[in-house]
């Protein structure tokens, strides 16, 4: 994605507390389940080791007790350590989650590529946006296709689904104002292109209303 | 396989005043096949209702063609080739189904106001069968007995499919059915489609004007200023797409 959306403060700190609240699990297993309920968050794989790390730092997590080291699962041969929440990290987990939201600043690059860009060459200009817009409608096909999967195996009528979504909406609309906002832009550029090449050519000029 | 709606480089524009042209379709090219769900995403006033009236034969374009079954709406019918007007050689009125929300035109119960128009065709009876499937297919039984007024949106919305699904389509054109709906019901209304066209083979061609309604579509566009844009096939998250194409193909 060309875009560098600053979602938020957040890291993916937060999230891992949180599914680990939900429940235990291998730092494999977190990567697939962060990419599985916030996957156009974007995180890289290997982020959950890296929260593990910090979490474990700070007694907000600790590899899971039981008989017989029942906390180390075997994947593929090796053993992985399954993590758990710590009362303190479940206490932290609940504050988090009911605190106010932060509204994070929108860094976007195609922002300043508009505040900067000149006069001149406005062609190259409808190109980037146009590639912008194709490359979202791209990224709006693709969330709908990893939701579609989920929405499959839930109830038509429960929270569930609703729930579900809620929270896809705030992707889905995320992309469907990009692409509006894209849109907006293209047709403006085209209309002042059009005013250049008026300008600047022979001959009457048809003037395209959009 | 064959396309079930081909679009190929259609343009269409309209006079605004003495000197202004307004561009609504600028070398538009689509293919639909059966069994497919194709959203478009535009905004107001940005050429959705025309697109799909275009592909109904409601519209004739300036340039370009529109193939239905493989077949040129528009091909002249007259003697040495000319074409006899501005409706289309064939008549699709049967196989092609719009959709749009909108009161009907008289007040009867939403049973009546789908099978009236079918009579002439089929016969009072199987009207009136067809009409009690449809309704049951959209999960809008319920109103059957009730009329127009009594309605919530989202009832209107179903009735308003069922009315094209009784015509029993092999395309479906849906201008903008979720406009005023929420989540559920517009998931519920994207779900729907997505299930019949993959039932009964059915092509469904879809305007929206919010992302949200593209859930189950197989395929998503945009259109803005007469342009129609949409990724090429097959597509992976992690390729780079700077360098995508339009249609047809995507």
């Amino acid at each position: 994605m060309a875009s560098t959306v600053q979602q938020s403060e957040m890291s993916a700190g937060e999230i891992v507390l949180g599914l680990l609240v939900e429940q235990p699990d291998t730092c494999y297993q977190l990567d697939k389940r962060i990419a599985e309920r916030l996957g156009s968050a974007q995180f890289s794989r290997g982020a959950a080791a890296g929260a593990v790390k910090r979490l474990l730092e700070r007694d907000l997590i600790r590899p899971a007790e039981g008989e017989g080291r029942p906390d180390l699962q075997v994947v593929g041969g090796r053993k992985k350590t399954i993590y758990e929440a710590t009362p303190a990290g479940v206490e932290h987990f609940r504050c988090w989650l009911r605190a106010s939201t932060q509204t994070p600043p929108v860094r976007e690059e195609l922002h300043a590529k508009m505040a900067l860009w000149g006069s001149e060459d406005l062609s190259r200009l409808i190109e980037i946006v146009r590639e912008a817009e194709v490359s979202s409608t791209l990224q709006l096909r693709e969330l709908n296709r990893q939701t579609r999967v989920e929405r499959q195996m839930i109830d038509a009528s429960s929270w569930e689904l609703t729930k579900q979504l809620i929270v896809t909406a705030g992707e889905v609309m995320w992309w469907d104002a990009r692409i509006k906002w894209l849109q907006d832009v293209r047709l403006e550029l085209e209309k002042e292109r059009r005013c250049q090449q008026a300008m600047s050519g022979s001959g009457r000029a048809q003037a395209f209303a959009r | 396989m064959d396309a079930l709606l081909s679009l190929r480089n259609v343009w269409l524009s309209f006079p605004r005043g003495r000197r202004h042209v307004v561009r609504v379709l600028a070398d538009v090219s689509l293919d639909l096949r059966m069994g497919e769900v194709v959203a478009v995403l535009a905004q107001r006033a940005q050429g959705k209702t025309s697109l799909l009236r275009v592909a109904a034969g409601m519209e004739r374009p300036d340039k370009g063609s529109v193939l239905f079954a493989g077949e040129d709406l528009w091909r002249p019918t007259g003697t040495r080739g000319r074409s006899l007007g501005r409706r289309p050689s064939r008549p699709v009125g049967a196989r092609i189904a719009f959709v749009r929300r909108g009161e009907p035109d008289l007040d009867v119960s939403m049973l009546e106001s789908v099978a009236l128009p079918l009579t002439g065709a089929h016969g009072w009876r199987e009207a009136h069968e067809r009409a009690e499937r449809a309704l049951g297919d959209v999960g809008a039984r319920g109103c059957a007995e009730r009329r127009w007024s009594e309605l919530t949106d989202p009832e209107r919305a179903r009735v308003a499919l069922a009315q094209a699904l009784a015509r029993e389509p092999r395309l479906l054109l849906v201008d903008d059915l979720t406009a005023t709906l929420e989540l559920v019901e517009t998931e519920y209304l994207a779900k729907l489609l997505h299930k019949l066209a993959m039932e009964r083979d059915l092509g469904v061609l879809m305007s929206v004007s919010d992302a949200g309604a593209t859930a189950w579509s197989g395929r998503v566009a945009t259109l803005a200023g007469g342009e129609l844009l949409a990724p090429a096939l097959p597509v992976r998250p992690t390729e780079d797409h700077s360098n995508v194409i339009s249609f047809p193909g995507g």
